[in-house]
């Protein structure tokens, strides 16, 4: 009986303390069948729905990313492009349209009113001149039409557009009305006195047309009522919108799955770097308006420059008329 | 002895199927086993399946995107000092506008007859050079307005196709993220367009006064040279 006893001690010993040093191998409990059971299902889960993508437009913008941004490049390329055929052309449109208003057989005069010129009103004369300029023959190539002419032509069209915008900014310093405004002043003064108001009054008149363009820019930009600000608020009011948004998932988030949260807080930055997108399309057209103010403060500047070009040229000719013997 | 052999019996029993902290360490053995090993178990051939997946992603298709191992200093993106141009030989050449007037006073003064003629040439000869400054300025405006119009495409951001189930979803909204993402890259691409015109036309405005500048420095050196005549 005691030998019974004691193998029946020592059988359930060497049971008890192997089945401790096996902690997972065992699969024939139940429980443990049940587990990896519900584990099985679980992967399947999330091979099938979890990390499954079935709609194939989810990643579209992924997809599309490459050639959008060989998009970008191409534009910038064709940019090049037409940087350089403008520079030729808007020299072109400038002095053929010089010529054909300031010719011989120019009649630019007839065009010209002093009260109006006077009082800054140019429109007269400028709807002549757009009249003629549009009609200067540009070389934009033969043959079929290829990209290449397409941007020949584009070029083209905005040579003439940029011309009219710069005579429009600083009409008196295109030669022909300089001198066909000279012509109708001599004309229209009766006396020295009358001559010189003249002179005055038309270069005021000038001025005028010159502050209304500068004056635009700065009613654009500066004030509280000015499209700048308006579009600024509009700009941080939605942003706010956004943020007011996501602190409602934020609040609600024990409500909601953290996938979901994820999705919609995801969302909601998109929209965020949207709204920097538009600050950032917003500064580029500022930069652009910034860009064409200062070309016409050059345009205006021209003028300063053709004096002391003027006054160069008049004293290299002193010189040159002294060794000549003329003086 | 009979009842010590029933108290054995009754022990080993209760120590073996009852004993709660025993059940429960087996139980979180296993639990704690499968949290460790995550998604890796190879419990199916799905998991296998995956893993390899997973490690052709990243050592194969994307080790970039997996690795983060993008070296920015290698790419020479950034403009430096060493890139300046030099321009002495175009300005020389009269590439940026005209340096001297000395050869255009010598044609007035060979082909003018009179007085009248002289004043005309050199009016036609400011206006020709007010002219080219002029075409130079303009085609910089109309410049700007191409790049305002090339830039409109960009400004454009709807946010779709996010729908779909659970993590689907989630890699939609990433996916819209890269794309405004890139709009903003081009963006401020056509930002960096707009600086390098602004600056180019600001150079431009100062040609404009170095023909003035030029005077000014004569003026001044005539007017320095008057007081050492006063002194001799």
């Amino acid at each position: 009986m005691k030998k019974f006893v004691l193998s029946l001690i020592l059988v359930f010993s060497v049971t008890s303390f192997a089945f401790a040093t096996v902690p997972v191998a065992r699969t024939d409990n139940i429980l443990e069948q049940l587990f990896l059971a519900r584990y099985t299902e679980m992967q399947t889960w999330l091979e099938k729905t979890a990390f499954s993508i079935t709609n194939p437009q989810t990643l579209g913008d992924l997809k599309a990313l490459p050639e959008k941004l060989k998009s970008l490049k191409k534009d910038l390329d064709r940019f090049t492009d037409f940087s350089g055929d403008i520079r030729k052309l808007t020299g072109h449109v400038y002095k053929k349209g010089d010529e054909v208003l300031g010719g011989l057989d120019g009649d630019l005069g007839e065009y010209i009113d002093m009260r109006d010129i006077m009082s800054g009103n140019f429109d007269r004369v400028l709807s002549k001149i757009e009249n003629e300029i549009k009609d200067i023959p540009i070389d934009t190539g033969d043959g079929p039409e290829t990209e290449d002419r397409e941007m020949k032509k584009a070029a083209a069209a905005s040579s003439v557009r940029g011309v009219m915008e710069s005579i429009s900014t600083v009409p008196m310093s295109l030669p022909s009305i300089e001198t066909a405004t000279a012509i109708n002043t001599i004309s229209e003064s009766p006396s020295t006195v009358a001559r010189k108001q003249n002179v005055i009054s038309a270069s005021s008149g000038a001025k005028m047309n010159l502050m209304e363009e500068y004056a635009s820019y700065i009613a654009r930009y500066d004030g509280k009522d000015s499209i700048h600000r308006k579009k600024i608020e509009k700009i941080l009011k939605e942003t706010e919108n956004i943020v007011e948004s996501s602190k409602e998932y934020a609040e609600k988030i024990k409500d909601m799955e953290a996938q979901q949260a994820i999705a919609r807080v995801g969302a909601d930055q998109i929209a965020m770097l949207a709204m920097q997108n538009v600050l950032l399309a917003n500064i580029n057209d500022t930069l652009a308006d910034e860009i064409t103010l200062l070309a016409k403060i050059g345009l205006a500047e021209t003028e300063e420059y053709a004096n002391a070009i003027k006054k160069s040229l008049e004293d290299y000719i002193d010189i040159y008329s002294v060794i000549r013997g003329d003086k | 002895m009979k009842k010590f052999i029933a108290l054995c019996m009754v022990f080993f029993i209760i120590f073996a199927f009852v004993q709660p902290s025993y059940a429960g360490s087996w139980w979180k053995k296993i639990i704690r086993k499968m949290m460790r090993e995550g998604v890796k178990r190879t419990d199916s051939s799905w998991d296998d399946a995956h893993a390899v997946k997973m490690a052709y992603d990243a050592y194969v298709v994307a080790p970039r995107a997996f690795s983060g191992d993008i070296d920015f200093v290698d790419f020479d993106i950034y403009i430096d000092a060493e890139d300046d141009v030099d321009v002495k030989k175009d300005v020389a050449s009269g590439e940026y506008g005209p340096v001297s007037f000395e050869e255009d006073a010598l044609e007035i003064i060979a082909k003018s007859t009179s007085q009248a003629a002289k004043s005309k040439m050199i009016s036609d000869r400011v206006n020709f050079y007010k002219l080219q400054a002029m075409s130079r300025l303009t085609s910089y405006l109309e410049r700007a307005n191409k790049l305002k119009e090339d830039l409109k495409e960009w400004r454009e951001t709807d946010i779709d196709n996010v729908s779909g189930l659970s993590l689907e979803s989630i890699s939609g909204v990433m996916s819209e993220k890269s794309e405004v993402m890139a709009n903003g890259i081009a963006l401020k691409t056509y930002m960096n367009e707009l600086l390098a015109l602004k600056n180019a036309v600001t150079g431009e405005i100062a040609l404009l006064g170095t023909v003035n500048y030029a005077n000014m420095v004569s003026e001044s050196l005539n007017g320095t040279m008057e007081i050492y005549d006063l002194v001799r």
